[in-house]
């Protein structure tokens, strides 16, 4: 028997969710996140976007930059957290250089405080290092703070371009005492055991293709591998084959009914369409896939059904 | 009724099509280029489209240089197109302003500066802006219509040319060049210099001794030019600024996305940055059949039992998005407290892959 694509994800410590905008990568993620916690995980949803969205999608309140429980009655085990990159800058010096006055120096001082606004990819290495120390973080028994970090991670071009900060860094940061995190950050992130990258998409065409790019590239450029696909929105395919004919005919004749089997056809070339999509997503990408319902359900029932059908083996 | 968003690009010379990502903008930047040519002007589309489809679509080979398409002779406007390359943009940039070629072939080869125009996050939507303020001036478009970059936060586009201007103030510069400079000067420089070597003593013990002397050449390097970069970044911000630019929200009616449109809005208003109207892509259409009921008596005598069951849950599935997304439309009217214009585009089934299906997405702009 296989096992289901939650259980695999929760095998894992930390969990990337990314894809093309759009895609529900956030709906995805939070559907991860709950199918790990009912399991009885510890789990934390990371969130990273300027408008968080957790709160609403799990019925819950906002979260905040500190793992909070923020729908304790539903979800008594699922934290989740929506990182500050000025916070993160911050803990990351200051687990990094463990000097108070340095970092005191180096985020007031007028003149660095706007280097480290203005500076690329600051903001994306103190986010790494956050989930870094999620991962790593035990309590005093030895057990980890959480058994499952789960990001919603940005879309394709900044995931790939956050993913690959720690080795930029390291071309840049020679021997300093910075440079050791990154090392330790780009370890994480290449432990298969670790960590998994989970890439949404839909059954259409510029996600399909973006998809495989995005795999490819995290392949080809970061030597990463992402052998999860979840892929989102797939209508249900109704009617049998001799009634696809019998509505292809009366589509095209005349008469009062017509409008009713015009508008069939329409659904059904949507779903001939993504069946296509979904045939080629397969053929030209190595990895699990897994099937999500394009439903109108929405908020938190949405999230539980996701959770359900990742749950299925 | 008011005006179609092709009317409303008439007055302007710049569009910018913002918005999260996945909505559909690169697509609805192209037909509003084409509708824009075909009424007689001579525009180009600025695209980041990873995807190439559009250049399948417009039938041409597109890069970094403007490709005009062919629209057959009847046509009076012209349609060109562009897909941005980050670095050969910034590049060409540096080329230009650079005081020496010496010192442009020492900065292009700085670990720095390479790092930051290739690989880091950031430098993209600087270079989509840079490339929109170059196709305007030096080209002398009379509309370049910009496809955005999908940006990890909607509005880092429109804070790119602020991001740089910061990224380049002057005190940083003067706080590096101290760092570099002899033992000369006043007692007051003296002082400075000491802070200065505080602060480049921190920075080693962050970044390692060999960054801050790669990231000291790179400053030397850069400062010559930032005079001529503050005039660029302050004169890009001048134009999105002005009545000339406009701004368009693509969005699509998931609430979610929807939500982030919203925001969007709220923040063009914020920087007083001229906004023309939404545009709501991948909107589903009702089956025009309103009732079991009324399936049923249709399809009476005409099929089975069991298909009309069928035709029946589908059809009114149809109408269920279908006033979903409507309602969604009137909710984002609500949001956004916008009485403006609000395109709405079905969700098309057959993909977008020649000039005619970009035509027929027009008409509903």
């Amino acid at each position: 028997m296989t096992e289901s694509m939650a259980a695999v994800l929760a095998g894992k410590r930390l969990v990337l969710v990314t894809g093309k905008g759009g895609v529900g990568k956030s709906t995805c993620a939070a559907a991860i996140a709950v199918a790990a916690a009912r399991g009885g995980k510890r789990v934390l949803l990371v969130e990273l976007g300027a408008r968080p969205v957790a709160g609403e999608l799990l019925d819950g309140v906002p979260p905040d930059h500190e793992p909070t429980i923020i729908a304790a009655a539903r979800f008594p085990s699922l934290w989740a957290c929506r990182l500050d990159e000025r916070r993160a800058l911050q803990e990351y010096l200051l687990e990094t250089l463990k000097l108070k006055g340095l970092v005191k120096l180096a985020t007031e001082n007028r003149v660095l405080a706007r280097l480290w606004q203005a500076a690329p990819s600051v903001d994306e290495m103190s986010i790494l290092n956050a989930l870094w120390r999620f991962e790593t973080e035990r309590d005093p028994g030895g057990r980890p703070r959480f058994d499952l970090i789960v990001v919603d991670m940005p879309s394709t071009g900044h995931a790939l371009s956050m993913l690959g900060v720690p080795r930029g860094a390291l071309a840049m940061i020679r021997g300093s005492s910075l440079a050791a995190r990154a090392r330790d950050i780009d370890a994480m992130l290449h432990d298969t055991n670790r960590t998994a990258i989970c890439i949404v998409t839909l059954p259409e065409e510029l996600p399909v293709n973006e998809a495989v790019q995005l795999a490819d590239r995290l392949q080809r450029e970061l030597e990463l591998s992402s052998t999860h696909v979840l892929i989102n929105g797939v209508a249900a395919d109704v009617f049998d084959e001799g009634e696809r004919a019998t509505i292809e005919r009366l589509a095209e004749e005349d008469s009062t009914a017509r409008r009713l089997f015009v508008a069939a056809r329409r659904r059904m070339s949507m779903v001939s369409q993504q069946a296509r999509r979904i045939g080629e997503l397969k053929e030209r990408l190595q990895a699990r896939f897994h099937h999500i319902a394009w439903t109108r359900a929405r908020g938190v029932g949405l999230i539980d059904s996701i959770a359900d059908a990742l749950t299925r083996a | 009724m008011s005006s179609s968003l092709v009317e409303l690009a008439a007055g302007r010379h710049v569009i910018l099509c913002v918005g999260p990502g996945g909505v559909g903008k690169t697509t609805t930047s192209a037909a509003l280029a084409l509708a824009a040519a075909e009424s007689g002007r001579r525009v180009v589309v600025l695209t980041i489209d990873p995807a190439r489809r559009l250049a399948d679509a417009l039938g041409v080979v597109v890069g970094n240089t403007p490709s005009r398409v062919d629209l057959g002779s009847e046509v009076k406007g012209e349609l060109w197109a562009v897909m941005l390359d980050q670095s050969s943009t910034l590049d060409d940039l540096i080329k230009r302003i650079a005081p020496t070629p010496a010192t442009a072939d020492r900065l292009l080869g700085n670990v720095i500066y390479r790092q930051m125009s290739r690989a880091l996050a950031g430098t993209l939507e600087y270079t989509a802006i840079e490339k929109l303020y170059d196709l305007r001036e030096r080209h002398g478009f009379d509309l370049v219509i910009v496809d955005t970059p999908p940006s990890k936060n909607v509005v880092d586009f429109i804070e790119a040319p602020e991001w740089l201007l910061r990224f380049l103030d002057e005190r940083i510069f003067k706080w590096f060049t101290l760092l570099g400079g002899g033992d000369k000067g006043g007692v007051a420089r003296l002082v400075l210099q000491r802070t200065a070597r505080a602060v480049g003593d921190v920075l080693g013990k962050v970044f390692g001794d060999a960054f801050v002397n790669d990231f000291n050449a790179f400053v030397r390097d850069l400062e010559g030019m930032t005079a001529e970069l503050r005039k660029r970044a302050a004169s890009i911000q001048l134009l999105l600024r002005s009545t000339e630019s406009g701004f368009v929200v693509v969005t699509t009616p998931d609430p979610f996305v929807l939500a982030d449109a919203v925001f969007l809005r709220n923040e063009l208003g914020k920087r007083a940055l001229s906004f023309t109207g939404f545009v709501v892509n991948r909107a589903n259409v009702g089956s025009g059949v309103e009732s079991p009921e009324a399936v049923a008596k249709l399809v009476e005598n005409v099929i089975g039992d069991a298909l009309a069951k069928k035709l029946a849950a589908t059809a009114l599935e149809m109408n269920a998005r279908a006033r979903e997304d409507a309602a969604a439309v009137n909710r984002l009217r609500r949001d956004a407290r916008w009485e403006g214009y609000v395109g709405v585009v079905p969700r098309e089934v057959e993909e977008i892959h020649d000039l005619a299906a970009l035509r027929a997405l027009a008409r509903h702009l």
